[in-house]
This record gives C-alpha cells, sequence and structure tokens, in this order.
C-alpha cells in the first residue's frame, strides 16, 4: 500500500443493509427529526410493485405524503421543479429516493431545491456552492451499480439549455442509503451483469487511478471480492437473497471508493458511449473495462495485478508469477464477461458491435465510433487516468473494443 | 469465506484529511461546514505552544481569523468545558479545531454538543498529534475528570486533519504507541465485525498501514511519511472502533498503563495476539482473513488455510517483538516485565470495564490471564515456528 502525499476520505451516509432493512427507514426518519416522506422513484420501479413494497414496510411507523413516480430516465430539470412543487404542496419534509442513478440525482435536486427554498438550481451549479445541511434524504437503491446512495454528486439535464449541470457537494449526500435484498430481486439476468460490472468498474477504476488512497482501496477490493464471489451464481439463481444483498453492498462500497478516488478512462469513454448511441452504463462499463486496464498496463500494472487476489481467488494468485498477474486480471474479467454472456444467452454483450436495442438493432454501428472518442475529449473524468490519451487513442480504444480483440499494446502512445 | 450481510449497519461523520499540508485545506473544510470563525483549542506548553502557532500560520492566506484557547488542563473538568463553551459565544465563534487528541479533544467534543443542543450543530475538528494516552481514539469516550467512564454525550468530530508538521515533536515512545494502538484496535475490529464489509475496510486499512510503519517509528525525526501513516491508521481504527463498539484491547491496555510505566500502546501491542488466539476459536475464518491485510496478498494466498490464522497471530506478535527488542525500556517483553503483578489483574479487569462502552471485567480478566500465563505456544508450533513466545 503506498501512501499518498496527501488524500481525503469521506462518506457520512448511514448504511443500513438486511433482508428487512427497509423496516428501518421510519426510525431513521424520526432521527434525522422528519415525519412526512415523499417517494421519488421512476415508473419502472412503480410498476415493479418496488414501491408497494416500501410502502408496506413503513407504513404502520409513518405516514407517506405522496409518491412521484415519473422520474424520466435521464433525471431533468423539468422533472426537479415539479417533484419539488409536489414536496411544497405535500408539506413533506423528506424524501425516499427509490430507484437507480436517475431518481437518484433527481432526488438530490429536489431536495436542493426546497431546502434551499430557491427555483433556480443554475446558482448551485459546480462544487461547493451549498453551505448548509439539506432536508432527510433516504436512498433505497433497486439497482445495485451504480453507488449514487453515497455519491456526493447529482448530473440533471437542462433541456431548454441543452446542457448538464453538474452539481458537487458533500450536502448532496443522502443520508442514509437503505439496501435491501428485495429491492433487486426481480432485477432481470443481464441488467444484473450490467449493474454489477458497473461497481465492478468503479472499484477497479478507484483502485487503479491516480486519486486511490488506502481507505478507498480497502472498499475498492471489499467490493470486488463481493463481485467474484455473488455475481455468477446471482444471475444463475436471481432468487438468492444473500447473493442480492452482498451485490447491493458491493456496489455501495464501490459507490464509497469512486466517491472519493475518482474514475479513469473507461468511465471516459463509457458516458460518451451511453451520450453517443444511448446504451446502457453499465454494459459500456463491462465491455470496456478489459481496454481500460490495457491501456493503462504500461503505468499501472503494479496496481492491477494486486486485483488478482480478490477478483480471481486464492488458487489463481498463488500460482500466477507476479510479471503475470495483471494480464491475469485482465484475462479474468474478459472471462467474467463470457461467462455472463453464455449465462444470459448472450443479452449480455462481449464487445460494442454486441451491444443491441430491443429490436435487436445494433447500437454502436462501426461509423459512429469516431463521434465517440470526439465526445471523450471534453470529458472530465479523464483527468485522474493514469495516461493520457489524445482522439487517435480513442478511436484505436474504440475499435478494438468495438471488433472485441485485445489492444494492440505496442501502439500506445507512452506520454 | 462467505459473509452475510443481513442486519448490518455503518455509520461514520468523520471525514478524513491526511499528509503533506493538510493544515492548508482548514479554511476551506471550515467553510464547507459553514463555519468562518473557528477557535482553537489546545492545552499549555511549550511544544503545544509550537504546535498552535503551526496551526495558527495554516490561516494566514485566509480571511479567517481564528481564536485561541491555549490553556486547557490535562484533565479538563466539566467548569472547564463550560469555560471554552463561554468563550465560544463570548467571542461569536462557530467552531471548535483541538489541536492534539486526549484533552484538547475531549473538551472540544464536549463543549461542541453543548452548544448544539436544541440550536443549529457546532462542527468540530480533530488534529491528532501523537498523544499516546489512548485517548485520542477514543472520538466519544474521552474522560474528563469528573467523567472517567465518559458518560458525557458528546458528538464525533466532522474532520480529523492529520498533517505530518504535527507530528514530528513525538518521540518513538509516542509514535509507536500510536501505530500499536492503531493495529490493536484496527484488528479487534477487524475479527469482531468481520460479517460487516464497511468496518472491515476502516480496520484493514489501519492495521496495513500501522504494520508497514511500525518500525519506522524508531527511525527517529525524519519519518513524516511514517508518522502520518500512523497516525492516519489511528484515526481510521478510532473511527472502525466508534462503528463496531470493539473496545477490549483499548481498554485493557489504558487500564494496564495508569498501573506502570510502560505507555497504553505498548500494552495494546503486548496484548493483541493474546486477544486474537482467544477469537480463534469462534471465528478462525476472520483471523485467518487478517493475514491479508498483515501480510499482504502474496503471504496470504500463498499460505495454507490451515496455517493462515497461526501466521496472522504470529506476523502480529512479531510486530511488537521486534519494538520490544530494539527498546524494552519503552515496550516491555511481558506484563510481568512491565512491572504488572498477578495479583494486580483482577482490579486492573475491574477497572477496564468501567468504561461507557467497554468489555465486562470477566472478559478482560481471560485475557489478562492468557497474557500473564503466555499462551501463545500452541499456535506458534502449528504456524512452525520453534519461538515459545
Amino acid at each position: 500500500m503506498t501512501l499518498p502525499d496527501y488524500f481525503e476520505f469521506c462518506c457520512p451516509v448511514q448504511i443500513v443493509s438486511g433482508h428487512r432493512a427497509l423496516e428501518q427507514i421510519p426510525p431513521l426518519l424520526r432521527g434525522l427529526k422528519a415525519s412526512r416522506p415523499l417517494i421519488v422513484t421512476d415508473a419502472g420501479v412503480s410498476g415493479a410493485g418496488l414501491v408497494e413494497t416500501v410502502a408496506a414496510a413503513v407504513e404502520a411507523q409513518i405516514d407517506i405524503v405522496g409518491v412521484e413516480d415519473d422520474v424520466p430516465p435521464d433525471s431533468d430539470l423539468d422533472a426537479v421543479k415539479r417533484i419539488a412543487g409536489a414536496y411544497r404542496s405535500a408539506n413533506a419534509d423528506a424524501i425516499i429516493a427509490v430507484g437507480g442513478g436517475s431518481v437518484m440525482d433527481t432526488a438530490k435536486g429536489v431536495n436542493l431545491m426546497v431546502s434551499e427554498n430557491s427555483d433556480d438550481l443554475m446558482t448551485f451549479t459546480g462544487a461547493g456552492a451549498l453551505k448548509r445541511r439539506l432536508n432527510p434524504l433516504v436512498a433505497v437503491p433497486t439497482t445495485a451499480g451504480t453507488g449514487s446512495e453515497v455519491t456526493l454528486v447529482a448530473v440533471i439535464k437542462n433541456r431548454e439549455r441543452r446542457l448538464k449541470m453538474l452539481f458537487t457537494s458533500t450536502f448532496l449526500l443522502p443520508d442514509a442509503a437503505v439496501l435491501d435484498s428485495r429491492m433487486t430481486l426481480s432485477l432481470p439476468p443481464a441488467l444484473t451483469a450490467a449493474t454489477a460490472m458497473d461497481a465492478l468498474t468503479h472499484a477497479v477504476e478507484a483502485y487503479t487511478c491516480l486519486q486511490k488512497n488506502p481507505l478507498s482501496d480497502a472498499h475498492a477490493t471489499a467490493a470486488i471480492e463481493l463481485i467474484r464471489r455473488h455475481l455468477l451464481r446471482v444471475v444463475g439463481h436471481p432468487e438468492d437473497r444473500d447473493g442480492r444483498l452482498a451485490l447491493a453492498n458491493a456496489a455501495t462500497l464501490a459507490g464509497i471508493a469512486f466517491s472519493n478516488a475518482m474514475v479513469g478512462m473507461v468511465h471516459t469513454l463509457g458516458h460518451s458511449v451511453g451520450a453517443v448511441c444511448q446504451v446502457p452504463h453499465g454494459v459500456c462499463m463491462a465491455v470496456l473495462l478489459p481496454y481500460g486496464l490495457e491501456y493503462n498496463f504500461h503505468k499501472n500494472a503494479h496496481l492491477t495485478a494486486e486485483l488478482l487476489l480478490p477478483l480471481a481467488g486464492v488458487e489463481p494468485a498463488a500460482t500466477t508469477p507476479a510479471h503475470l498477474r495483471a494480464e491475469r486480471v485482465i484475462a479474468a474479467i474478459r472471462q467474467l464477461n463470457q461467462h455472463l454472456h453464455e449465462a444470459t444467452g448472450g443479452r449480455h454483450p462481449r464487445n460494442l458491435a454486441e451491444i443491441r436495442d430491443r429490436n435487436d438493432r445494433p447500437m454502436v454501428p462501426a461509423e459512429r465510433l469516431a463521434d465517440i472518442a470526439e465526445k471523450a475529449l471534453a470529458d472530465g473524468s479523464i483527468f485522474y487516468n493514469p495516461e493520457e490519451l489524445d482522439f487517435a487513442d480513442f478511436l484505436m480504444v474504440l475499435e478494438a473494443a468495438w471488433r472485441g480483440e485485445p489492444l494492440d499494446r505496442s501502439r500506445i502512445r507512452k506520454v | 469465506m462467505t459473509r452475510h450481510m443481513d442486519g448490518i449497519e455503518f455509520f461514520s461523520p468523520v471525514k478524513i484529511n491526511a499528509g503533506r499540508r493538510a493544515l492548508e485545506h482548514l479554511p476551506a473544510e471550515l467553510a464547507s461546514l459553514g463555519a468562518r470563525r473557528p477557535i482553537l483549542c489546545s492545552t499549555d506548553g511549550p511544544a503545544a505552544g509550537r504546535r498552535m502557532k503551526t496551526v495558527i500560520r495554516a490561516f494566514s492566506a485566509s480571511q479567517m481569523a481564528p481564536a485561541v484557547s491555549d490553556s486547557l488542563p490535562l484533565r479538563p473538568t466539566e467548569s472547564d468545558i463550560d469555560a471554552l463553551a463561554r468563550l465560544c459565544r463570548l467571542r461569536d465563534r462557530d467552531a471548535f479545531v483541538a489541536v492534539g487528541g486526549g484533552p484538547a479533544a475531549a473538551a472540544a467534543a464536549a463543549a461542541a454538543f453543548r452548544l448544539s443542543e436544541g440550536k443549529k450543530r457546532i462542527p468540530w475538528i480533530y488534529l491528532p498529534v501523537c498523544m499516546e494516552d489512548g485517548t485520542e481514539l477514543r472520538c466519544r469516550q474521552t474522560g474528563a475528570e469528573n467523567d472517567p467512564g465518559g458518560a458525557l454525550p458528546r458528538s464525533l468530530p466532522d474532520l480529523a486533519v492529520v498533517d505530518p508538521r504535527l507530528l514530528s515533536w513525538a518521540g518513538p515512545k509516542e509514535t509507536a504507541g500510536t501505530g500499536l494502538l492503531a493495529l490493536a484496535r484496527g484488528a479487534e475490529v477487524f475479527v469482531r465485525s468481520f460479517e460487516n464489509p464497511y468496518c472491515t475496510a476502516y480496520a484493514a486499512a489501519a492495521v496495513q498501514l500501522a504494520v508497514n510503519h511500525l518500525q519506522e517509528a524508531l527511525a527517529g525525526a525524519h519519518t513524516a511519511r511514517g508518522r502520518t501513516a500512523l497516525a492516519a491508521a489511528s484515526v481510521m481504527a478510532a473511527v472502525a472502533g466508534q462503528a463496531a463498539a470493539a473496545e477490549e484491547i483499548l481498554c485493557a491496555a489504558t487500564a494496564l498503563a495508569e498501573r506502570a510505566e510502560a505507555s497504553a500502546g505498548a500494552f495494546a501491542g503486548m496484548l493483541l495476539p493474546f486477544f486474537l488466539a482467544g477469537v480463534l476459536e469462534e471465528n478462525p475464518l476472520a483471523v485467518a482473513a487478517l493475514l491479508l491485510p498483515t501480510a499482504g496478498p502474496d503471504r496470504y494466498a500463498e499460505a495454507a488455510s490451515r496455517l493462515r490464522p497461526g501466521l496472522a497471530v504470529r506476523r502480529l506478535a512479531d510486530a511488537y517483538h521486534r519494538l520490544s527488542a530494539r527498546r524494552p525500556d519503552l515496550f516491555p517483553r511481558t506484563l510481568g516485565t512491565a512491572g504488572i503483578s498477578a495479583a494486580a489483574l483482577p482490579s486492573i479487569a475491574e477497572a477496564a470495564g468501567k468504561a461507557s462502552s467497554g468489555p465486562s471485567p470477566a472478559h478482560v480478566m481471560t485475557l489478562l490471564k492468557a497474557a500473564w500465563e503466555n499462551r501463545l505456544m500452541r499456535l506458534n508450533q502449528e504456524a512452525g515456528s520453534n519461538d515459545p513466545t
């Protein structure tokens, strides 16, 4: 373990995990001096009956003053304003956010607006604009991947001005993250795979990129080990409640790790593939993760090598010579993608060309790769990547990832 | 090893900033907490004065002008805390910065809590200086004179800032003692809260940092990185210990230190292997897993699984014995050489059990007896060692 010259670490979110963790929400809210929560969620979560599960778990102890279930797939300003209005009309004093990343971002935006009693979110964009605690916010994730229940960031689209507003503050952090196995039990295998690979990428990039520290490392390796132990089993046996809970905790641990250590080029490219081709984030992460490790190999192979034990287990770690461990980590991730591909009947893609929409049409045409590379140049997450990339570098990585072939490391420009 | 995560909880509001020029981040951190007029508090004396000047200099580039209270006694009473709270109100201050553990942290925490009751919460920040009396690791349970068991309610700090400039004064006793306390507390949490990955993440980081840097503590004054690592490890172990309420070794070591010349850190390092040997029968997987942060992934993976528990205990015993071999005056080999008699053990166990969240005296007595009788022979034999210690 290398101690950086300087580091910061923070996660003041109370974690509650269990098969009946939802029942802890009322005492959590009472501890936060709140008694009139509004549930914020999306139609998918609501349609899956998860809001009813939450309501049934808490209603005997606390009154839910309303349910807003129209959060769009990408959180936007209109939704935030609409739900903030509902919050005020219902005289709510807390939010229970039930959903994935978009719901969490929307809930953070609503909480900002109602706590600051403002209708102009733009004045709070950027880092450090908030100066005081917001109203109570309890996060109940329904996917085990994004980690947004423990991140201090919210991204909200302003469609009118065609921009994404980024908000960063410790005050945006939820007061509590409630991880309950009932919330992810119905997640389909392909979505389980993609969201877990999102969490794995958070952990691996947190461990191998530039802002790592001893605490982010410890959270990252704990997350990786949990994913190794439980992901394939849960994809094969979706009813595995203990496995579901373990994956939910892995996502939260990985979220804590990357919220403090940041991420690198896998996210840079993933954001761009998502923006240009509307590919789900977890799918992008799964495909691109091995390529990020290959590209940075000459800078941080020693760190990648250290992940062999949590990622592959004792036997491979003990029998693989030190100089081959980083290669084996990359191979293990490709192998995991292959296993997930087989376990999901081919729905989990192994390369960009295999990513298909609901109508079985390719989502990432080869001719869009240049657009994706162009978009990646403006993504801030590259700042913490160990190696620099320009347009040609991004395109080279994307072309290899599209074909599903290992990166030719002799072509990497070493800065 | 499969962990079952049903019914686990974790909470740590403490942000940790550690490393070079960490103090210079204080004004921005205070601002982010909504505070602009801090009061710095410490004990009196020349060393405390020098540290206070270092902290004040860190504010020079900011608009903040901190007030100072630099005459806290070594054992602050209720009236000292009242006086600090009054000074805070009188000078219109909105945050406490405790320069040092022990009395400064205890007083700042208690005064912040008192002023926050029923009102807007007053934040407080903790700047560790390796006080090495055991109390700097106990954010909630530090003992004012009228409050030996820590019954006074106190809040955890919002921020702990570890800056090597505040640690440079400390000698081997304080520096190694801090590392040993971090190691013991981290290891205790790791095995006691093994099902909780959040507790074990903090604990594993603390153990790894402490093991890797402990021997540097005797290397003299030129080990800023080592000191920073050990002080950061102590904060991480404190966070884990608070969350897990695992304080058996700390309470026992603190009680022993009150009866002998050796420090709480020395006793914690001495007791740790015996504590782990006691846990071994009920949770061998947890002790085995401790080999990973203690010895690193290579040795962990290469060791046969049945040998891992013994190797973990052995390695931690070795860490203490290496210090003991170099400075037996500071780190006595056994309870007997530290001047503790067998007859004193029951009263020491009783004293350790008086801490508010402390262990039962019976548990402490079992630990002390194991250490007194030096019961590590079986483990050492299993781990392939002929050394009876």
